[in-house]
């Protein structure tokens, strides 16, 4: 739902980009055009309405729409931050509920993780669904996807005796949990400290 | 490393089968993850229409036989195959939630419970509903946003600013033309700057307000849910609200969102809808602002746009081939909206707005400027003013209109201008200000819906709108004449 | 209910009244489209649902999930009742 959103990328500058999107030939330059001068790329995906945006807008300091309603983000937003030394670019996604999309915006989001290289996917899921949204995180590792989970609204799951243990979800999926408040900054920190180990990790990976 | 979901073995024995199909095709998707698509029948890859993924595979494959694969597994398993696998998945995934979470005993709620309750109740729900609309667009937006502040603004803009700004122009240049082209009648600073600061930008942001309170509260989709069984009439879903509502404040950033829309019937449905009978803000705010000094006349518009919206709705969902649509849509909790993220989103929406009107709306000035002066300006408007005689409109309306064809927010902003001069009155006022409505999308729009639907069903709308505003402006003049009401 | 009496524990969704509660014993739809979307938004058999409220919209809860539905997906759901 956004003015802003297309302010960012339906402008002729970029305009090329949402046409490529959605046609294969263009990959490598797509990923040039994402990510320019940095090494990492990370998307944020997951289910509509657990505040993807608002964590991009966290991390990255740009605006895109927020708002209490699923489907809001209807396309790619992308921005950047300095983690660990390095510039990483985040994407923005519109919310998708499976890997097999049904509307056209969740199409956007499949076919940037499926298709584009993105280094890094860090799935938001809602705390207060866990099992509905684990659905989307088995989908994503069995596509062999390098996931990093958030598990956002512990607030309002709290208020509802929902508990999250988020050092055993870690360890039964083998990646890394992170469980956030969004709106009250709970967990930033930590997410971006999360985000730098990758980071190094990966910049080590390509060195050698 | 996090082990494999293990589905029930023929679902293995189905993956293996196909990814034996998939061969060892290089491609960034594990075969895996590949031949479950496909046996989910994952539309794009199944679909003839070209995406990322298809171009990955399609050509070589023998869809007939995955076909057969899927059949015989699912008389094997006698259950669909989609079904088997998503039951898999979400066994394990019901199975991590148990091992890692700690649950109420007792499912507890929110606080704000009763008031969700209330708010789709039908019996209290649509009473509700009623009364945000009165008070967030009818008070609000129009009365308060496209009434009093643009009374305010517009009078200070006339009495001050055009003056000084027509006295310092003069003594700058001592010819009228260059005078023209920045005061005066037309100019840029009294015509095209004061347009969109005096009359768009407050009813803009008094709307921007009211919807970020709607947006961030989770009424929305509340509201779709109230409104689903009407909308199913029009060939819409509830979810079309959103977009719908979104296009009472600008139909240009509507038009990108009826993307969330299920069908591809569903989206041009409600892209005709935007463009024909979903006035902008700034159209609303006028026009609500004008006609509540004359109830009877704001009631006759009304009901015109509400039958032609109920009435061109239901006969698009006859004519429109596709699917039926279906609604379903998850209901938020409500939350209570942040002062900040209200403050910040509506500040970020009208700085997009304002930058991408200014500098037509200064364009439209030089056009203007450089039309009168050539001629082509007046030659136009003589073109139109038959038509306008034919509206029983006065003819000095046939700028307006034209302002109209630039953008709905100009066109509306002439309109006050006329009225405020006292040209447009009574019948003229309800002819004019439903014209304008229905008439043309603004260049903006337009440009989004080719974007978005494609140059047919962009041509296709835009001259069935042309036609339609111009032929009901002319029924409608005819009626209210011979039904001698007097406004 | 009066349509309740000729199958009491396997009910599609929209023949049951408001404040019933049961268990999901199956989704069937003619339109695969809409099964893998209540798939995905978790409502899944064995799965304990209440139905809230029937108009203007059929509105469930499933787990902590509240979801509005119209009458042809609410057909699609099958429910064994077990309470109101
Ligand atoms: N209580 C609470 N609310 C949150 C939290 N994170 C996000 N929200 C709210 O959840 C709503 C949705 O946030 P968005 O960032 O728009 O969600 P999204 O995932 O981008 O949604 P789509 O664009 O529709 O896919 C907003 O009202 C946020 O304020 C959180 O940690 N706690
Ligand atoms: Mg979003």
């Amino acid at each position: 739902m956004d003015c802003h959103d297309c302010h960012q990328s339906c402008q002729p500058k970029s305009h090329n980009l949402g046409g490529k999107l959605f046609n294969f030939g263009s990959k490598k330059l797509l990923k040039k055009n994402f990510s320019q001068g940095s090494t990492t790329t990370i998307a944020l995906v997951g289910s509509p309405n657990v505040g993807k945006s608002l964590l991009f807008n966290l991390l990255t300091g740009t605006y895109v729409t927020v708002s209490n309603y699923p489907g809001t983000t209807v396309e790619i937003a992308k921005g950047n931050r300095i983690i660990g030394g390095e510039k990483v670019t985040f994407l923005d996604t519109p919310g998708m509920y499976s890997l097999i999309p049904i509307t056209e915006e969740e199409n956007v989001a499949r076919n940037l993780i499926l298709n584009q290289k993105v280094d890094l996917v860090i799935h938001v899921v809602d705390a207060k669904h866990l099992a509905k949204m684990l659905n989307l995180t088995l989908q994503l590792l069995e596509a062999k996807l390098p996931v990093l989970l958030v598990v956002n609204m512990i607030d309002e799951a709290k208020k509802l005796g929902i508990w999250v243990d988020e050092n055993q979800l870690a360890h039964r999926l083998s990646i890394p949990v992170v469980s956030m408040a969004a709106v009250k900054k709970v967990g930033l920190q930590k997410l971006i400290a999360k985000v730098a180990d990758y980071v190094r990790a990966n910049s080590l990976s390509i060195a050698y | 490393m996090f082990e494999q979901i293990l589905y029930p073995s023929p679902i293995e024995a189905a993956i293996t089968r196909v990814e034996s199909l998939i061969g060892d095709r290089k491609n960034s998707i594990p075969h895996r993850t590949m031949a479950l698509l496909l046996l989910q029948k994952d539309p794009s890859l199944w679909s003839v229409s070209d995406s990322d993924m298809r171009s990955q595979l399609k050509q070589e494959l023998d869809f007939a036989e995955i076909e057969s694969i899927i059949a015989e597994t699912e008389a094997a398993i006698s259950e669909s195959l989609t079904f088997a696998i998503a039951q898999a998945r979400h066994q394990l995934a019901m199975e991590i939630e148990q091992d890692v979470t700690i649950q109420p005993h007792q499912q507890r709620a929110f606080k704000h419970e009763w008031l969700h309750q209330l708010s789709v109740h039908p019996l209290t729900g649509i009473p509700i509903l009623l009364l945000v609309l009165y008070f967030g667009i009818y008070q609000f937006v129009g009365v308060f946003g496209g009434g009093i502040l643009v009374d305010g603004m517009e009078g200070f803009f006339e009495s001050e600013i055009n003056p000084l700004v027509n006295t310092i122009v003069a003594t700058i240049f001592p010819w009228t033309i260059i005078q023209d082209l920045f005061a005066n009648d037309y100019g840029i600073i009294t015509l095209g700057i004061r347009y969109a600061v005096a009359i768009v930008l407050p009813i803009v942001t008094i709307f921007f307000l009211m919807f970020s309170l709607l947006e961030d509260s989770g009424y929305l989709p509340r509201i779709s849910l109230l409104v689903d069984r009407l909308f199913k009439t029009i060939g819409l879903s509830g979810r079309s609200i959103i977009p719908l509502v979104l296009g009472l404040g600008c139909g240009t950033m509507a038009t990108l969102v009826t993307r969330t829309l299920e069908s591809k019937r569903e989206r041009i449905i409600a892209t005709l809808l935007l463009a024909l009978t979903i006035p902008c803000s700034a159209q609303l705010g006028v026009i609500l602002g004008l006609l509540s000094q004359e109830p009877a006349a704001l009631l006759v518009w009304a009901t015109v746009m509400v039958t032609i919206f109920l009435g061109i709705g239901f006969l698009a969902g006859k004519i429109v081939s596709g699917e039926a649509s279906c609604f379903y849509m998850e209901i938020p909790p409500l939350r209570v909206p942040s002062l900040n993220a209200i403050l910040t989103k509506t500040y970020v929406r009208l700085k997009w707005y304002f930058w991408e009107i200014l500098p037509l709306f200064i364009l439209a000035s030089v056009l203007i400027w450089a039309g009168k002066l050539t001629g082509l300006f007046d030659f136009i408007v003589t073109g139109l003013e038959p038509v306008m005689l034919w509206l029983g409109l006065p003819k000095e309306a046939a700028p307006t209109f034209l302002y109209g064809f630039f953008r709905r927010d100009y066109g509306a902003a002439g309109m006050f201008d006329l009225h405020s001069s006292g040209i447009l009155a009574g019948q003229q006022l309800v002819v004019a200000a439903v014209t304008l409505t229905l008439f043309i999308p603004c260049i903006a729009q337009l440009q989004f819906m080719f974007k978005e639907r494609g140059l047919k069903n962009t041509i296709a709308i835009a001259s069935f709108v042309v036609f339609f505003a111009f032929s009901l402006g002319y029924f409608l003049n005819q009626l209210l004449t011979i039904m001698e009401l007097s406004f | 209910m009066v349509y309740q009496s000729f199958s009491v524990d396997y009910s599609p969704l929209n023949y049951l009244g408001a404040k019933t509660q049961g268990v999901i014993t199956a989704i069937r739809n003619k339109d695969d489209k809409i099964v893998k979307k209540l798939l995905s938004m978790g409502v899944h058999t064995g799965m304990h649902i209440t139905l809230e409220q029937r108009f203007p919209s059929f509105v469930i809860k499933v787990g902590q999930t509240r979801i509005a539905i119209d009458k042809n997906i609410a057909s699609s759901i099958k429910v064994r009742v077990i309470g109101r």
